[in-house]
Order: C-alpha cells, then structure tokens, then sequence
C-alpha cells in the first residue's frame, strides 16, 4: 500500500519537525520546522481526501500565521542570543504536571487514532466536500459560526487597539 | 483526485496513469521553461520601444538568443555566498521560490477535454475540486523563499526586502482571495476546468463582463502577488539595490529570476481562467481542432495579459511602502468585501448579466470619481 | 517571580543602514548612514568627501586659464555655468566688461545648461520613484543640447567654452538656426513629461507633502535655487542681482507654495520652459561684433594676427606661458546655477593664479537639509527627496 507508507512518512516526518521546533536554538529554524509540520499535516488530510480541510491548513496556518511569525522574529532580530524566558525553577512543580498532561494526551490519541486506522483505513472515498461542509456550517452549525465570527471581530478590534495604543504620537504618519 | 476513478487499480492502469501524468507534466513545464526566455525577451524588447531605444539586438536576429546567452553567462558565474550568511536556510530559499512557482502550474487547464486513443484526456496536468484554492495555498508559500532569503543573507537591505515582502504578499493575499469570490458565487465551484467550461460560448459569457469590478481588483492584487511595478518594493532598485536577493549570484539569482517570470505568466494564465474564458475561443468556430484551438487561445490571451504586465512597467512610478499597505487594507480589501455582497445579492436575484456588468462598471466609476475629486481639492489647498 | 519579558521595549534598537557610496540612487558617491526603526528614519548623516578632488588647492598652482577646464567638473551637468561663474568672477577682479555678443552667447548657453540639468534631474527623480521610461525620454532632448555644445566647443560633457574676457571662439554658422529648433519643439516636450507624471495618481502619492521645509528653515540652512524657490521664497540672484542679460529680457521667476518634492518638480519643469523663453529671446537679439574684447593682455590675441605682428607674438606667448596677472584683492562673485547659488571667492595677491580660491557650491549647502527633510520620515522617502535636491558629489565634494 503505496498511500499508507506515504500517511506514516508523513506522520514521521511532521513529529520530528515538532520536535525540532521545540529543539531549535535558532527561532528562525523553530518558526521552519513548524511551517514543515504544518504542510505534513495537510498532507495528511489530503491523504484522507479531505482535500478542503488541507487548503485551508495550507493557506491560514502555513501561509498566513507562519509568515507573521516569522515577521516577528525578524523584527525583533533574536538571532544568535538568548531567547527571554521566564525563570523555570519556581515553577517546577507546573511543568511536572504539564509533561504529565502532554504524555498521557499523546498516548490517548495515538491510541485513538491508531485504532481508527485499523477500523477505517483506507477510509471510503467521500463525495466533493466543499458543498457538505458549506451546508453544514450554514444549517446545522449556523449559530456557533456566526459566533466565532463575532469573536473574531472582537479579536481584530482588540488587536487593533492594542497596536493603536502602543504607538506615539509623533510616529504616526498621516499620508 | 485522479486516482479515485480507479478503484481496483493493476498495474496497467498504474502505468498507463503514470506515463500520461508524465507527458502532462512534461510538456507543461516544458512549455513554460521554454516560454520563459521568450517572456523576458519580449519584455525587454517592449520596454525599449516604450523607451525608445533598440532594446536587445545583438545576440542571433532580433536578440532572440540573448536570453539564453544571459543564462550560459549565469550559469558560470561564481557562486559568492556571504561569510555572515546562515548557509542552510540560504541555500534553501532559491529552492523555496523555484518550487511554488512550478507547482501552480498544475491545475491551469489550457484545453478542453479531448479523446486520444479511447481515452478521455484532460487538457491540464491535474483537476482539482479545490482547484482556485490549491492556488492560494501554494502562492502563500511563494512568501517564504523570499522571507527566508532576505533573512539568511545577513544583509540589511534583504532583511528590509524581505520584512516588505512578508507584509506586502501577506496584505495582497487576502485581498487575491476575496476579489475572486464573485467569480466563484457565479461559477459554484473551485475546479478551475469547471470554471472555464462555464464561459464558453462567446466572449460576453467571459466573467469580466459579469465582475468588472472583480477582475481589477484581482488584477491589483495580482501584480502585488507577483512583486510588479508598480508594487515591486521587494526589490525596489533605487531604494534596497536588489532587495531580498541582493546577496545571490550566479544560478541562484537566476532561480529568482525564473521564478518571477513563470509567476508573472502563472499569474496570467490564472486570470485568463477565471475572468477570460480560459481556453474558450471568444467565438465559436469550426476552423480549428478543439485540441489546437483551446491551447492557442489560452496563449494568446495569457500574452495580452504579460503584454499589460509590462506595459504599466514601462509607465509607472512606483508605490511607497506605507502607501502600498493602505492601498491594500483600505481600498482593494474594502471594495472586494462590497463586490462579494453586491455579487451575492444579484446571484439571489437571479439578475441577467448585463445587470452584473453595469454594477461593477457603476461601482468603479463611482470609486474613481472619488478618488479624483479627493485628489483635486488636495492639489487646489495646495 | 518572573523576569518581566518586554516585548516592545521603550528604546527600540535602531538599524544602522549604510546607504551608499555604492548605491544606485545616491547620484555617485554618497554615503548616508541611516538610523532605521522599522522602515522610519530616525538619523540620516550624509558623509561626503568619496569625490574630493582638491580643486581648491589645485586653484593655486594653476594660472586663471587653466583653471577653466577644472570647473567643468565640479557640477558636471551644467558645465556652462560652472565655466561662467568662475571667468565672470575673474572679470570681476580684473575689471572688465564683455562684449554684448559675449553676453547674449553666454546667457543663451548658461540657460542651456540650465535646461540640460534640469533634464537629467527629471529623469534620475522619476527613476528613483520607479518610472524608468522617463530617465530615457529625456536623453532625446540632452542629445540634442550635446550636440550643440559639441558643434562650438568640441566637447559634448566638459566644454571648458569661456574664456576671462569672451569666449574660446564664436558660433559656426547656423548654429543658432539649431538652437531655434530645439527650442521650437522643446515646450512640447515638457508637455510630454508632464502627462506621463504631473497627475499620475502614484507620482502624487509618493511626492506630496514628502521631503517638507518650511521657508523658514531653508534660509536657515542656506537652501538656494529651485529647493527655495519650492518653499516660498521668491530669491533667483538673475532677479535679484541681474547679470549677464536677464536684466533685459522678459521671463518670470518661478515661486511654488508648497514646500515638498511635488512642488521642487512643478518649479523646475515651470523653469525650464522658462529657459526656453530666455533662449528664444536670446537668439531673437543676439548682437553681431566681435565674441571677445579687445585686449590682449587677457585674452589671445586673433589667430592671423599673431603670425603677422610681433607684439601680437608676444602676447600669445606671454598669455600661453605664464597667464595674466591680476591686481590684487579678493572678491566674490556668484551666479543661479541650475542647482542654486553657485559662486567663487578669489583672493588675489597679485600674481597669475589666484592666492586661495573658495568654491560656494549649491549641491553641498543644499545638501544639508536632507537631514532636516528626512528625519521622521520613511526610508523610501528618503530616495525622493535626494532626487528633489538634485545634487551632484562633483559638486558638493570639488
């Protein structure tokens, strides 16, 4: 099975750049890594013929979010130096819990998701989605989709505010 | 997905899928390859006679062979990378630009659907159901090669190139992606073969006439996406010399290089697709085969459409940085939102497509009687 | 408990930005270090000297003729002006008036000049914005005024044509009939850059209201020529202090109100179709007689004459070998060049070379309010606003 050796390529491939993102010294090399996982992510959605889901992947977390992230890290120009974290110790008690919660939700869904591919892979090829997923989230899901709208205005108003704020006054250019 | 039509799939079938994928794909990428050399030169040669001088002419008649005679000299070049440079991201970026260039190349159908030895062949290397958004996808990357090559070159003026770029390609994606959603509420679908079929049939079919508006909207954004005059700031010449590829030399400027030109003809060929009928002749005539005539009807107009490309390079100034932002978020975006709306209200209407034409044509009259009057009580206060 | 991350500290970390001396659009050898926030200039430090030639020093080993030829390169784009600010300086010193020929062939060419440079000003400023196309069409016009300097000096770039008391020598035959030509067709050519830029959307977005100083300051810092003239300020020493013949001819100074690049554009392109007038005029009265006065103690005597006179022998070897001397004293002169006040101080100690020459160059004062025209402003900006000040390193650096 040509396509299944691709799906666990792919999974491979995206957890070690997971990793790597949290390895990297360099931010520049993190902020790569995590473009890399985010394309095998779509890979792997294509895979499942979700091929919508995949674009959407591809254009908002890999085009979109990346390139401000990387945009940031430019300006701030933190290469080659310390990168500013807060003090780990007094805090050790919470990063014991937190490797706990990580390694007990990879170990659930790899059990989840291992047995679902055992279920339904190869899964059966669905219709076009695009229309299904349209009518979904105009029918059925029409509420919580307006409201994740609203949350968003609100977000880019906040955002909006925040940088208006911090901004001098003589800075400001009027043309 | 082309394989889903073959569920017990032998090897046959395998192979037979395989060597017509190949063919596809070879002849596309050789068409543009070829083309390249010929575009450059064309806009060379144009550009003189907009600037009145001869233009290239001394390499083979007309300075045909001069883009090729430009390769071999890049080709040996020496290759300089820079002692500061992170060398692997450096490396990495021509690829980086190279290769969403090629990749969009995929989904352009340049002819209808014809029948070679009882087969049913699409005239295009693969047809997507998320075709329009495949394009997105993968031109939203293009903004990485660029970003990480200002970056990695450790050099000022890339850094500024590519900081630019990344806001500018960012900006102007968006704008790219809902400028284009007239097109789709008419069309109801992604698949750009799709979209192309449906505008068969005479040119007053063509989406221009039913999204005027759209289609220069698209077109604005489309030359941002493409780093053009009047919105090339990456690499704005008098400003940042060379902009993010200032620190490459030899074959890897030239990867830049090609990538600009195959995006300025991907560009095109997208917007032939979408607004001009692809390759539907824009009247319907029996002279020609429907495998000669489609593919020689899309070049022709993909050529109008590079012909306009480096027209306004030949005429315009260019915009500044600050300038090209709000030109982005406070004109291009807002009035794509307003033909969305307008598009969907008349789709709901069931409304003819004169009805279409009028409205955007009504919109942009409106919007540059604005503009003018703005412009003209600033001139007069001064 | 924690350190306090800062994300957007107070004193953000300015980029330091060399721009130049290699750079395509610092006209030649500038370098500008720029302070950077963002794309903001915060500090521009112009640093010349990369074009420095000694012409000031080399002034004094070289009798007043030699001289000439070095002051076509200060602002080599108008070397006409250059060679007429300095020999009208000399006069000044020895005290002599040309011929009315030798006005008007002066006035005509200085106004030539005038127009070629404001040409290549047009061209470099439309580049820097992006237009290309404009920097080509204005060699068209450039060619022709090449042309016309060659056909009387030999030379197309460095004419090194006057002479303290004249000229090198008159005007072929129909030579005037050429720059009537030019000029007939020159107004519509303006015209023709006009359309391509005046009220193109994005040449008024990238030129209004950039680059602004007040008329205040620009006297402050010494501003002078069309950058003045753009703020308000009605001063063009051919109106103030007529010399030559302007003080005869009708043209009207160019005044503009509003202080930016786009206004410094309007003043030009009005100046050169006044150029043109000036030219017209000039052809319309140009007086016959001699080009030269009649002292040969200054200038070469007539070529026949020296191989038929002996005094006139003398002369010539006397002038060729060692140069005149001049009575002793300082003075100053100055002229409206095409990029401002341009003038020569000479002080004299009597001898065949000047004792200390000064050189009042417009490019180097003008220069001096970049900074002023910058700071706060984008890096973009930047490129715009050198291309309004129309400078020349050659001249600022000498």
């Amino acid at each position: 099975m040509p396509v299944s050796i691709l799906y666990y390529a792919l999974f491979v491939i995206a957890l070690g750049a997971a990793l790597m993102v949290v390895l990297s010294r360099n931010t520049v090399y993190s902020a790569a890594f995590l473009i890399l996982t985010m394309l095998c992510l779509a890979g792997i959605f294509l895979l499942m013929h979700q091929e919508f889901v995949a674009a959407i992947q591809v254009i908002v977390y890999a085009g979109a979010i990346m390139v401000l992230f990387l945009f940031v890290i430019m300006l701030l120009n933190l290469r080659e130096r310390e990168i500013l974290l807060p003090d780990f110790r007094s805090l050790r008690i919470w990063v014991v819990l937190l490797v706990l919660v990580f390694f007990v939700q990879v170990g659930a869904t790899c059990f989840i998701v291992l047995r679902q591919m055992r279920d339904v892979y190869p899964p059966e090829l669905p219709p076009d989605t695009i229309p299904l997923i349209a009518k979904t989230l105009l029918t059925k899901y029409l509420l919580p989709f307006e409201l994740v709208s609203v949350l968003l205005v609100i977000a880019i108003i906040g955002a909006a505010m925040i940088a208006r704020h911090d901004e001098p006054a003589e800075h400001s250019d009027s043309s | 997905m082309p394989l889903r039509n073959y569920p017990n799939w032998g090897l046959l079938v395998m192979l037979e899928l395989f060597l017509i994928s190949a063919i596809k794909i070879a002849f596309v990428v050789g068409v543009a390859l070829g083309a390249m050399p010929f575009v450059v030169l064309f806009e060379r040669k144009l550009l003189g006679w907009i600037q009145v001088r001869p233009g290239p002419n001394r390499v083979g008649p007309w300075g045909l062979l001069q883009c090729i005679v430009d390769g071999i000299k890049l080709f040996f070049k020496e290759e300089i990378i820079p002692d500061q440079a992170d060398k692997p991201l450096y490396l990495l970026a021509p690829a980086l630009v190279v290769i969403p260039a090629f990749l969009v190349l995929a989904i352009i159908p340049f002819g209808p659907t014809v029948h070679v030895l009882g087969r049913d062949i699409n005239m295009s290397v693969t047809d997507l159901n998320i075709g329009i958004l495949f394009f997105f996808a993968i031109a939203s990357l293009g903004v990485y090669g660029i970003v990480i090559a200002g970056w990695s070159s450790n050099n000022k003026y890339s850094l500024l190139g590519a900081m630019r770029s990344s806001a500018q390609m960012l900006s102007y994606e968006i704008s790219l992606g809902l400028s284009v959603v007239g097109v789709l509420l008419l069309a109801g679908t992604f698949d750009l073969r799709t979209i192309a079929e449906q505008q068969a049939g005479g040119f007053w079919h063509w989406y221009i006439f039913q999204q005027p508006l759209g289609f220069v909207l698209f077109l604005a954004a489309g030359f941002a996406e493409t780093n053009r005059l009047p919105f090339d700031l990456p690499e704005a010449e008098t400003e940042l010399t060379g902009g993010y590829h200032t620190e490459y030399s030899s074959m890897k400027f030239a990867m830049f290089f090609i990538s600009e030109y195959i995006n300025i003809m991907t560009m095109s060929a997208i917007v032939t697709t979408l607004y001009l009928g692809g390759w539907t002749a824009p009247i319907e005539h029996g002279l020609l085969p429907p495998w000669l005539a489609g593919p020689l009807w899309f070049g022709a107009k993909v050529f109008v459409l590079i012909f306009f490309f480096i027209l306004i390079r030949g005429t315009w100034p260019r915009l500044r940085y600050d300038q090209l932002m709000a030109f982005g978020w406070k004109i291009v975006l807002p009035l794509a939102l307003a033909n969305i709306i307008l598009t969907a209200c008349l789709v709901a209407l069931d409304s003819p497509w004169w009805v279409f034409c009028l409205a955007g044509l009504a919109v942009i009259f409106v919007i540059d009687r604005i503009v003018t009057m703005l412009r003209r009580s600033t001139l007069r206060a001064a | 408990m924690q350190k306090t991350i800062e994300i957007f500290p107070e004193n953000l970390e300015l980029m330091t930005l060399n721009m130049g001396p290699q750079h395509p659009s610092t006209h030649g050898v500038l370098q500008l270090v720029i302070d950077l926030e963002g794309e903001v200039v915060r500090k521009i430090t112009p640093i010349i000297g990369y074009l420095h030639r000694g012409k000031e020093k080399t002034a004094e080993v070289k009798t007043y003729h030699q001289f000439i030829p070095y002051t076509d390169r200060l602002d080599y784009l108008s070397p006409m002006s250059n060679n007429y600010a300095f020999v009208s300086t000399v006069e000044k010193l020895l005290g002599i008036e040309v011929t009315p020929r030798a006005t008007y062939l002066r006035t005509l060419l200085c106004e030539l000049a005038r127009i070629s440079s404001h040409l290549l000003w047009l061209g470099s400023q439309a580049m820097e914005l992006g237009a290309a196309t404009v920097f080509l069409y204005i060699f068209r016009e450039r060619e022709i005024i090449y042309d016309l300097f060659e056909a009387i000096s030999g030379h197309r770039f460095t004419v090194s044509y006057m002479r303290v008391g004249g000229m090198a020598r008159d005007i072929p035959d129909g030579w005037l009939e050429k720059v009537q030509a030019f000029t007939d067709d020159f107004p519509k050519r303006v015209t023709e850059y006009e359309d391509l830029l005046t009220l193109n959307e994005i040449f008024l977005q990238r030129t209004k209201g950039v680059g602004m100083i007040s008329a205040a300051d620009a006297i402050d810092l010494g501003l002078t020529g069309p950058c003045l003239r753009a703020s308000d300020v009605g001063w063009d020493i051919r109106k103030s202090n007529p010399y030559l013949a302007y003080g005869e001819l009708d043209w009207e100074m160019v005044v503009g109100t509003g202080c930016d690049v786009y206004e410094r554009y309007l003043v030009r392109m009005e100046e050169m179709r006044q150029s043109n007038r000036i030219v017209q005029q000039c052809i319309q009265r140009m007086p016959d007689g001699p080009v030269n006065i009649d002292n040969p103690k200054v200038i070469y005597p007539p070529r026949d004459n020296v191989h038929k006179s002996m005094e006139d022998l003398i002369h010539h070897f006397m002038l060729a070998y060692e140069g005149f001397r001049t009575p002793e004293g300082e003075v100053y002169n100055s002229i409206e060049a095409p990029k401002g006040e341009l003038g020569f101080y000479i002080y004299s100690d009597g001898a065949n070379k000047p004792y200390r020459l000064k050189i009042r160059s417009p490019s180097f004062v003008n220069l001096q309010t970049l900074s002023k025209m910058c700071t706060g402003r984008l890096f973009a900006d930047v490129v715009a606003v050198i291309g309004s000040l129309d400078i020349v390193l050659g001249d600022s650096d000498r």
